[in-house]
């Protein structure tokens, strides 16, 4: 009797331990892993988006009066191995429970990996056409890169008055996808592209390449490549053809640009998305001046903002989900529209997302705003 | 803009280069017997530290320290690694490997030191010549005469002068000239120092046109250098310099005739047909096969 007694007792306590730990359970911070490239040429970017997420988080974590969100990063070099490996420390070490990254690279390694674990993973960098429909748990933040072609495309065709191109490109998937996508727009708009060259990534001399884009007399030279390879290209391009264009996307858009290319980087030209650090809009003010406060720098990159909306985002759902997984997904899902710093984030079928995007350029050795010509899709 | 003539003078630019690689690896090569890997690090170390200290202390000093520093990197490797190596009775492999390991090393040492992306060199060294629609940058010319400059001194040192002689003797062999009491130690250092502080002369040149160094660009150098030394001829200073000039010309104006994707598959496909056609090299004599 006495030890049935004992036993109704020993699970009546076990029982509220339970009760106790569930209680607890609520308490976890939600854990929120990014992986991303910190160092090599695109670490600037990489820092960008970790700072982007810390501030979201140092603002939800005020805003809920305890520490909701706690935040484990690994750095992925933007490649794949380096990608697979940051994955797998979060997921099985840290224990993630929202995955935050980019690398246009590294998500097509880990994307299926996260429908495996059914953990939503919110792509804030990859640009990649590649990334539409890449993973039922994917999301992106970030515009992809056909639309951000296409308004260049557009812009040198109809703006510039150039009927005659060029392309140098990094010989990788990014590189060939993003080349093939600016020829079919640019000749579809009655455009000719007179030259188009690749180069590897290990290489430094882009000599021959230069010399025989130049002998087809182009207009423009559209550049995709890496942030350290596309600034030496730059001045091997205007070594040979001083006052050509050269044409470029978004990702070229950090300090390590121009001081690698230095007076060559004078007069490019690429497509960013529309989006001023600098808005009076309160949001973005805000969040400008939280930052500002906590790194001592200016608020300038729109990767701290995709990285912030992104964070956002998880929060939003979250409240509607109740849990991280597939009730995250489906709360994304269900909602679709959320509102961001870089503008409104309608998420389609696939999980990407369209946003306006403008021309920006470099000017006495600065990124400046050159022209509002691309409208969101 | 006549394409043929542009590639053609890219190609000598790059022959130029090219050439100071073949002759750096072909006199370690022939002196020491040792394929020196770690050459990649010594050209990749030497050339970021030219990019580093160019802006601050001025191009010639930066040039100056990075001769130095490939010169005290080659003698490191020789008398720190290869050299005890050799005394323990470790075979050619052996310290093929530990080159090997060297070089690895060194690459991570440099990234740490200065970042794993691609460094350019913003020295402003006046804008292009433009002859005839062909544009011809400063370091297009100036690489030619540099690169003659440095073979010349070399061959001039090597068949002129009694040092020279001994070098050729060290080449030949070196167990005979011991027989006869003559310290090749201190001949086969100089070699290497010679070697070893062309690589950053050649990097500048490559620099100047803009062109990016990173730490990890240096194994492809040492190719070109073994390329250029079996082209050449193994053993053979002037066949090494004329082979490597060879595969930087073809390099660039074969793009006349392909597409720049197939730049590499080209040059290594034409090397190979020489190779099985001459084994030899160009300039090169029958070897015995200890020398190997």
């Amino acid at each position: 009797m006495v030890h049935r007694r004992n036993l109704l007792i020993a699970t009546a306590f076990a029982a509220l331990l339970g009760i106790g730990n569930n209680a607890f359970a609520q308490q976890d911070p939600v854990r929120v892993g990014v992986l991303v490239g910190t160092s090599g040429a695109s670490g600037q970017i990489g820092n960008w988006t970790n700072r982007g997420v810390e501030i979201a988080i140092e603002e939800l974590n005020e805003a809920a009066g305890f520490q909701r969100f706690t935040m484990f990063s690994e750095d992925s070099e933007y490649k794949a191995q380096k990608g697979l490996e940051g994955f797998n420390k979060l997921t099985t070490v840290d224990g993630i429970d929202v995955l935050i990254t980019s690398g246009s690279a590294v998500l097509p390694t880990i994307a299926p990996l996260a429908d495996q674990r059914e953990l939503v993973m919110m792509n804030v960098g990859a640009q990649s056409p590649a990334m539409a429909g890449i993973g039922k748990f994917t999301f992106s933040v970030i515009q992809l890169a056909d639309f951000d072609i296409a308004v260049m495309a557009n812009y040198a065709y109809d703006t510039l008055d150039f009927d005659r191109g060029a392309a140098l490109y990094i010989s990788n998937d990014i590189g060939q996808t993003n080349v093939v996508e600016f020829e079919r727009q640019f000749t579809q708009l009655g455009g000719e592209m007179a030259a188009i060259e690749s180069f590897r990534a290990s290489d430094t001399n882009y000599g021959p390449q230069v010399a025989k884009i130049a002998a087809a007399q182009p207009d423009f030279v559209y550049l995709v490549g890496d942030v350290d390879v596309a600034a030496a290209a730059t001045r091997q391009i205007k070594a040979l053809m001083p006052n050509v264009q050269i044409l470029t996307y978004g990702g070229m858009e950090s300090q390590l640009f121009l001081d690698a290319a230095g007076a060559a980087a004078e007069g490019l030209l690429y497509t960013q998305t529309d989006f001023d650090p600098a808005s009076e809009d309160p949001a973005i003010a805000t969040v400008a001046q939280r930052y500002q406060t906590r790194y001592g720098e200016d608020f300038t990159s729109p990767f701290i903002g995709y990285a912030y909306d992104a964070m956002m985002i998880v929060a939003a759902a979250l409240d509607e989900a109740g849990g991280a997984g597939e009730p995250l997904r489906a709360a994304i899902m269900d909602r679709r529209d959320f509102p961001g710093i870089t503008g409104d984030v309608v998420f389609r079928d696939d999980g990407t997302v369209s946003k306006s995007v403008i021309i920006k350029g470099v000017r006495d050795g600065a990124f400046v705003l050159v022209d509002r010509v691309g409208a969101s899709q | 803009m006549n394409l043929f003539l542009q590639l053609a003078v890219n190609g000598v630019y790059a022959g130029s280069i090219f050439a100071l690689f073949g002759l750096s690896f072909a006199l370690i090569f022939a002196t020491t017997k040792v394929w020196h890997f770690a050459q990649g690090a010594v050209y990749s170390g030497s050339a970021l530290i030219v990019v580093a200290l160019a802006t601050t202390i001025g191009l010639l000093p930066a040039i100056l320290a990075g001769v130095v520093f490939a010169t005290l990197g080659g003698l490191g490797c020789q008398a720190g690694i290869y050299g005890p190596l050799r005394r323990r009775g470790a075979s050619m492999l052996v310290i093929v490997m530990a080159s090997l390991g060297v070089t690895i090393v060194g690459e991570n040492l440099l990234s740490i030191l200065f970042g794993p992306s691609q460094k350019t060199l913003l020295v402003d060294v006046g804008g292009p010549i433009i002859v005839g629609g062909v544009v011809i940058s400063r370091a297009q010319i100036l690489a030619p005469i540099i690169a003659v400059a440095v073979v010349g001194l070399a061959l001039f040192v090597l068949y002129r002068t009694d040092f020279g002689r001994k070098v050729q003797a060290l080449i030949g062999d070196e167990e005979l000239m011991q027989l006869q009491g003559i310290a090749t130690g201190p001949i086969r250092m100089a070699c290497v120092a010679f070697g070893s502080a062309i690589l950053p002369i050649a990097a500048v040149m490559l620099l100047l046109s803009g062109t990016g160094v990173s730490p990890y660009i240096g194994l492809p150098v040492v190719l070109i250098g073994a390329m250029s030394l079996f082209l050449g001829g193994i053993n053979s200073m002037l066949g090494a310099a004329i082979g490597g000039f060879l595969i930087g010309f073809v390099e660039n104006v074969a793009l006349y005739f392909i597409p720049s994707s197939w730049q590499a598959a080209f040059t290594y496909s034409l090397f190979l047909a020489i190779i099985l056609v001459r084994p030899t090299g160009l300039l090169g004599r029958r070897l015995i096969q200890s020398s190997m």
